[in-house]
């Protein structure tokens, strides 16, 4: 199918006359002020005393919200054509300027996404050196007050999983290249995405401005009936998560149908991206369990502002932790399948090799989807019966099958090939070395007689920080090296970027393997205070995780000179006969002026030519 | 490879491309309505987890089954409307889609009556679970309604082209499956 | 040749691994003072065991690869079926994953769930110390029913936890604020852990529940700081100073402090 080209400019532009993101902040405010007084000083029967109260400052984040997405272009863009006004569509900018409005084009979309993830990555990363430098010391000293600590795990814990965790692989790339992999101009529905990225800063903004209205100390799970017994920053992690969640929401909407109705002719079943697999599955695990955590959270919320008492001590606090380990262990895989996709995604590029035994592959992630809907209550081993933990420890131990299988394709794919040692390369060994580790120590949690000794100390840290950073972020700092030259059409500095990778490894390495230690000598989560005892080693590992901060810094800073200035190469540098490498670098508005047709598998090695022909329109 | 730059499009046939179109949209839609689903389904767990089987005796089974009714009525409505768009017929459609949001409206509103004359305890575990569950089928309504009114605008302004055709269908579709959700949650919530 | 190599490499690492299982694996634990603490530190040797070959042969494939194949020349380069797939390997690596995770589901997962429910049947708790437990935010409060024991405590008014070694104890945990009872819902979940001991349990606002503990050896949290009792579970800014003293001693030294505690009007 050709795309229509022209179904979207519209018959009149004219221009804003404000910045969409001024106008999205100016919009936001008023509609904020508005609800808040309607609220606090009208309806309120206590009127005017606080000027912002509980439900006050709910229903007016609500509009506050509203409006900064009608302000950034909602408006003119999404209600104004959907009520049958056509004419007051306004005109993107060109240049930077398209970045900081609503955007129909993926690409730029997808550069949001990356850029408001990685904003995410540093302040919840900040939060993480905050917590180290308070760690260094068994008294308080950083913090006055433990709360404030707790509320840093908090935010920490909440905007890496919910802006970073599940948004910079989906979101970021998946937006980005899933079109240009399948050989679309476009994803299924450019304006949902074009939207949603909008809520990912308020988002981000909302949880970290969360100490505005109180501490909260439940870390990023909001465990019952703590939430409803803590201060107010609470109702801005409901309400943050809420945006965030939502943003994935809609990206998964139109990623799903991007690569079931998009793709282009000859991109069959069979010859798929594993990367787009990975991107359906992640995209169906979003479209069931973020709306189930958004109910969950909204009757947490309830149970706050009303306050009713469904999850406080006299109703069923364990009720609200079934529902959210319900959403909470899928959420692992929705952050790690992407990563799994990414590993056999780029190896056969990198080793010139076809992907070995894909359909095991496909079958990995597939099973590893389903069966994530059943391991939910290894996390309440320590709340439940004896009997009750049995089917659990059963599915978790099995869902490690599938899983397994990425690691056999990536080994098979890899074994007796060409091997080109390079920075995406590199990355991807080390992150499938530490999501390994995550692996195995998983393992042990998942036996419930060793697991009741490990839940909730350090071990479980270190062990889902090896899940998450070092399968999912490693692969993204990897996903970010191989793609550079399609971003910007330039690429890193080979040596600067083996420095990278060591420097994140090591500092990684060292930080979250001594925290196995220091969970089995018996420091448990959550505390700013430590029997003195467990001082050395925490020592040793805050010293490891500033090495780690400054070492992601310092990714962050060569990939972001490369894009600039980096050495300019060749349209297609990797030699890759993947679609997206058929598009020019830093792709034009149209990825392809001439819808291609895919003729063989995309990861064929083995054989000379391409994967996909550009057909003669002529011909 | 051959990258041929033209100016040239290729575009196939006009009705297979409004073809695929219409999989893609009628398949994304499918998907919607799955995610969309969820907090319904949560809501009968979390009430079933929470409260049993009990109904209270006090419970307004008049109010609920006048609202059950009206729901009903408008998902008819409303498939009356979808029907009459696909045969080209605008002014019946609108004609439809009118009638099915004033029920909507009827019915959503006296969901806020429900609210506010519950002949319950709120704080008792079928209390909450009744007032969450209505105030979810109420926000849902409002965003149906919304959806609803767009579309009956956008008719009334750009007419039937065969394009719009698949939105509107889209809208009343929407609200049936409101509708539905609305009738599964008033069994479940009075007579479960 | 490569697979040779490959085979080599990995069986002695493999057995240096076993090796370092041995020697190390007995003190994953740090310090135990429970059969539940060994039995939890059995099977993690068990699980160390078996998991040992499997990380060796993927850590080496990572490190083995990139410098074996390293830019090899493309006439080496594999065609055709031989490149895409080898179905032995591939059913080998399925079986192994299959059968390793059954085993380990058999042995530790379901052998130890059989023993945490004998520990549960009454006919085991025969004779069993009860010991009250009841958190809340934040403090851990400790009852002896058993010896009309109602709030233990040290001579400084600190709640502590005396435990006489050699005999089964079973902890009834509960959560509620016991200074304002009136307050149905005050209080939030904690997690009831002493490190030593190997297990821990929430305590869960509404909901009696229990441990059952068999401590092993004399020893107190001033010996070692991981017999003392902490809450693991986050449960509000006082969350780290839920801590209190733990005592295993003998049947004498334990009735002698039942006595002291009786004279103290504890």
């Amino acid at each position: 199918m050709a795309s229509v080209i022209t179904e979207t400019v519209p018959q009149q532009s004219r221009r804003q006359p404000l910045p969409p993101v001024v106008r999205g902040l100016i919009w936001a405010t008023i509609g904020f002020l508005v609800v808040n007084v309607l609220m606090s000083y009208v309806l309120d029967p206590l009127a005017g005393h606080p000027f912002i109260t509980n439900s006050s400052v709910v229903l007016g984040w609500f509009a506050a919200v509203v409006g900064w997405l009608l302000g950034v272009g909602a408006w003119e863009e999404i209600v104004l054509p959907s009520f049958g006004i056509l004419d007051r569509s306004v005109v993107t900018g060109t240049g930077w300027r398209q970045y900081f409005a609503m955007s129909l084009n993926h690409k730029v979309v997808g550069i949001q996404y990356l850029v408001a993830s990685t904003g995410g990555f540093f302040i919840a990363g900040l939060a993480a050196m905050l917590m180290r430098l308070e760690l260094m010391s068994p008294t308080m000293w950083l913090f006055p007050y433990p709360g404030q600590y707790l509320t840093t795990v908090g935010i920490h814990g909440t905007i890496m999983m919910f802006s970073v965790g599940t948004v910079a692989l989906v979101g970021g790339l998946g937006n980005y290249l899933i079109p240009q992999m399948i050989g679309s101009n476009r994803s299924a529905f450019p304006k949902v995405s074009s939207i949603s990225v909008w809520l990912v800063p308020v988002g981000i903004l909302t949880v970290a401005f969360s100490p505005l209205l109180g501490q909260w100390t439940t870390g990023w799970r909001g465990y019952e009936p703590l939430a409803q017994n803590d201060a107010n920053g609470i109702l801005f992690y409901y309400l943050g998560v809420f945006a965030l969640t939502m943003s994935s929401f809609l990206v998964s909407l139109n990623l799903t149908a991007t690569i079931l109705f998009k793709r282009t002719k000859g991109m069959t079943w069979n010859r798929i991206p594993m990367f787009a697999w990975g991107m359906l599955v992640v995209s169906l695990l979003n479209i069931i369990w973020l709306p189930e955590i958004q109910m969950t959270f909204v009757l947490g919320l309830l149970d706050r502002l009303v306050p009713l008492p469904f999850f406080t001590a006299v109703g069923s606090n364990l009720t609200y932790l079934e529902l959210f380990w319900l959403f909470g262990h899928p959420e692992v895989y929705i952050v790690v399948l992407p990563a799994l996709a990414l590993w056999m995604e780029i190896m056969p590029v990198m080793v010139r090799k076809p992907l070995f035994a894909r359909e095991w592959g496909v079958i990995g992630v597939i099973f590893v989807m389903l069966l994530s809907g059943f391991v939910w209550a290894h996390h309440m081993f320590t709340n439940m019966t004896y009997a009750e933990e049995l089917p659990f420890s059963f599915f978790t131990e099995m869902i490690s099958i599938p899983t397994g299988l990425a690691y056999m394709v990536v080994i098979g794919t890899i074994w007796k090939s060409n091997f080109k040692l390079t920075v995406p390369s590199l990355l991807i060994l080390m992150s499938m070395f530490n999501f390994l580790i995550g692996g195995m120590t998983g393992v042990f949690n998942a036996d419930p007689v060793v697991d009741l000794q490990l839940h909730d100390t350090f071990w479980v840290v270190g062990h889902f920080h090896f899940t998450i950073i070092g399968g999912m972020v490693f692969t993204w700092i990897a996903a970010m090296y191989y793609w550079l030259p399609k971003f910007s059409g330039r690429t890193y500095n080979p040596k600067l970027g083996v420095l990278g990778a060591i420097w994140i490894f090591i500092g990684f390495d060292g930080a979250f393997s001594l925290m196995f230690l220091v969970g089995m000598e018996g420091m448990n989560r959550w505390v700013p205070v430590y029997p003195s005892y467990l001082q050395p080693l925490n020592i040793a590992i805050s010293i490891f995780a500033f090495i780690l901060g400054a070492g992601f810094l310092f990714n962050l800073l060569h990939i972001w000179w490369a894009m600039k200035s980096g050495p300019k190469v060749e349209a297609n540098p990797w030699k890759s006969k993947s679609l997206e490498w058929m598009t020019e670098s830093n792709p034009l508005a149209e990825n392809f002026p001439v819808e291609p047709v895919v003729i063989s598998g995309t990861y064929d090695y083995d054989v000379d030519g391409v994967a996909a022909i550009i057909p003669n329109p002529a011909g | 490879m051959e990258v041929v730059h033209s100016n040239q499009v290729v575009r196939p046939a006009a009705h297979v491309e409004q073809e695929l179109e219409t999989r893609k949209v009628f398949g994304a839609f499918v998907l919607f309505l799955f995610g969309m689903s969820v907090p319904y389904f949560l809501m009968i767990n979390v009430r079933f987890i929470m409260a049993a089987g009990f109904v209270p005796s006090s419970a307004d089974q008049t109010t609920g089954a006048i609202q059950a009714v009206l729901t009903l009525i408008s998902a008819l409505t409303a498939w009356a409307a979808i029907r009459a768009i696909r045969g080209g017929n605008t002014s019946a459609y609108r004609v439809n889609l009118g009638l099915t949001l004033v029920l909507g409206w009827v019915s959503t509103l006296m969901m806020a009556w429900e609210w506010w004359y519950h002949p319950f305890d709120a704080m008792s575990h079928y209390g909450e679970t009744f007032l969450t569950t209505v105030g979810l089928v109420a926000v849902m309504n409002l965003s149906g309604l919304l959806t609803l009114w767009a579309s009956r605008a956008r008719a009334k302004r750009l007419g039937s082209d065969q394009t719009l055709v698949r939105g509107y269908r889209l809208a009343g579709m929407y609200w049936i499956f409101l509708a539905v959700a609305a009738l599964v949650m008033y069994i479940e919530l009075y007579f479960a | 040749m490569d697979l040779i190599l490959f085979g080599v490499a990995w069986v002695i690492l493999s057995l240096l691994g076993e090796w370092g299982v041995s020697a190390w694996g007995p003190h994953f634990y740090y310090f135990t003072a429970s059969t539940q603490a060994l039995d939890g530190l059995n099977a993690s040797i068990f699980l160390f065991r078996f998991l040992t070959p499997i990380f060796f042969f993927v850590v080496l494939m990572l490190i083995f690869v990139p410098l074996r194949f390293k830019h090899r020349e493309a006439t080496v380069k594999a065609q055709g079926r031989r490149a895409r797939t080898n179905r032995p390997f591939v059913a080998i690596w399925i079986t192994v994953s299959i059968l390793v995770n059954v085993l380990f589901f058999l042995h530790p997962t379901t052998s130890a769930a059989e023993q945490q429910f004998d520990s549960l049947l009454p006919q085991n708790l025969h004779g069993a110390l009860i010991v009250d437990v009841t958190a809340r935010q934040w403090e851990w409060h400790f009852g002896y029913p058993q010896y009309g024991v109602t709030a233990a405590k040290d001579p400084n008014g600190n709640d502590v936890l005396y435990l006489p070694v050699g005999r089964t104890v079973e902890f009834v945990l509960r959560s509620y604020d016991f200074n304002h009872p009136y307050a149905l819902g005050l209080d939030v979940i904690h997690s009831f852990w002493i490190p030593a001991f190997g297990e821990k349990e929430d305590v869960i606002p509404g909901e009696t529940r229990y441990e059952v503990i068999d401590p092993t050896v004399i020893t107190s949290t001033e010996q070692n700081p991981m017999v003392r009792v902490q809450c693991a579970e986050v449960c509000g800014p006082g969350h780290p100073y839920m801590y209190a003293a733990v005592h295993i001693v003998s049947d004498q030294a334990f009735l002698k402090w039942v006595a002291a505690e009786h004279k103290a009007g504890n």
